[in-house]
């Protein structure tokens, strides 16, 4: 599995507006929502989900790192979409930091593996300084999209 | 299941690492061959709990570097994901010992969630826990209950989502 196997490139946000973890989330919501994702009906359902599970412990990772997520029956496959803070926003993440690179992952019910295999794979090419600094310097949706796609495992070229 | 290069991979005794069979004392760097059976462990426990009670540097030294490992079933029926890897690591951290957890032939640090996260750990599966350190029986008993866990203490938001 690569990044660019579930994060939807017209979904992408280049520079969030957003300065809390609640906007951050619902402005990811709403942008997966205009790329064609969810009933109107569920967005809201969708941004309670994902806090809901944000007050559990934070999906900050560290390193400027999180991704938000949660199950919900509003999609059959895996989707995801990815965000940039320029000015980072709080997140309450382990290692105190701002948050600046977020991706959103939204699972159906029945698909654990394909959700564990997209931690996984964010993690891993997250790994990465130098693809952590190229995305946070990315300024449009086209250059982000270019990057995930390049991030492309070993084992698959 | 490609099997990833990491830092945490096990010296190349050039092949990966055999942990499916379940007595394998698997190549790592400081693997001492004891592999021993939970009930073992209780056994250590046992031995080892009063000396640990006050649990001076000294006598931490020369009970030292058990060795210990068992085989978990993965329970949960989401697999390994972030929170239950959250409790694992919060537990591990109570602990002196240093803890290990291999799956598909891959070794991670039970301290880093990163690491944890890295091994996807997929329902139904089992992992292999190793424990090596002066608290390592107490330890191993503790957090093989924690992996085995259904899903951890907290309630489970997701899952009480209404169906849209």
């Amino acid at each position: 599995m690569r990044m660019s196997n579930f994060v939807v490139r017209e979904s992408i946000i280049p520079a969030l507006q957003a300065t809390t973890k609640e906007g951050v989330i619902r402005e990811m919501v709403l942008s997966l929502h205009q790329a064609g994702y969810f009933r109107d009906n569920e967005l809201e359902d969708i941004v309670r989900a994902v806090m809901r599970r944000e007050q559990i412990g934070s999906t900050g990772i560290g390193r400027g790192i999180a991704i938000p997520h949660t199950r919900h029956s509003g999609v059959d496959r895996l989707v995801g979409t990815l965000a940039i803070s320029p000015a980072g926003v709080p997140f309450e993440a382990i290692d105190g930091e701002n948050v600046y690179v977020f991706v959103l992952l939204i699972s159906p019910q029945d698909r654990p593996g394909d959700h564990l295999r997209a931690l996984e794979n964010v993690v891993r090419t997250m790994k990465d300084d130098n693809f952590v600094r190229a995305l946070r310097q990315a300024d449009s949706r086209e250059a982000t999209w270019n990057l995930i796609d390049s991030a492309q495992p070993p084992w698959e070229r | 299941m490609s099997s990833y290069r990491t830092e945490s991979r096990p010296p190349a005794e050039g092949e990966r690492v055999e942990v499916e069979s379940p007595n394998a004392s698997s190549p790592t760097m400081n693997d001492t061959p004891l592999p021993l059976a939970l009930s073992d462990a209780a056994d250590f426990a046992a031995r080892l709990n009063s000396a640990f009670s006050t649990s001076s540097t000294e006598s931490n030294r020369s009970m030292g570097e058990e060795s210990l490992r068992c085989r978990v079933a993965i329970n949960n029926p989401y697999g390994l994901h972030m929170r239950p890897i959250s409790a694992f690591v919060q537990a591990a951290t109570r602990f002196q010992s240093r803890i290990f957890l291999w799956y598909d032939g891959r070794k991670a640090d039970g301290r880093s969630q990163l690491d944890l996260m890295l091994l996807a750990v997929l329902p139904n599966s089992e992992v292999e826990l190793e424990v090596q350190g002066p608290d390592a029986s107490e330890a191993i008993q503790l957090l093989a209950g924690v992996l085995a866990a259904p899903e951890p203490d907290n309630p489970e938001p997701e899952s009480l989502s209404p169906t849209a």
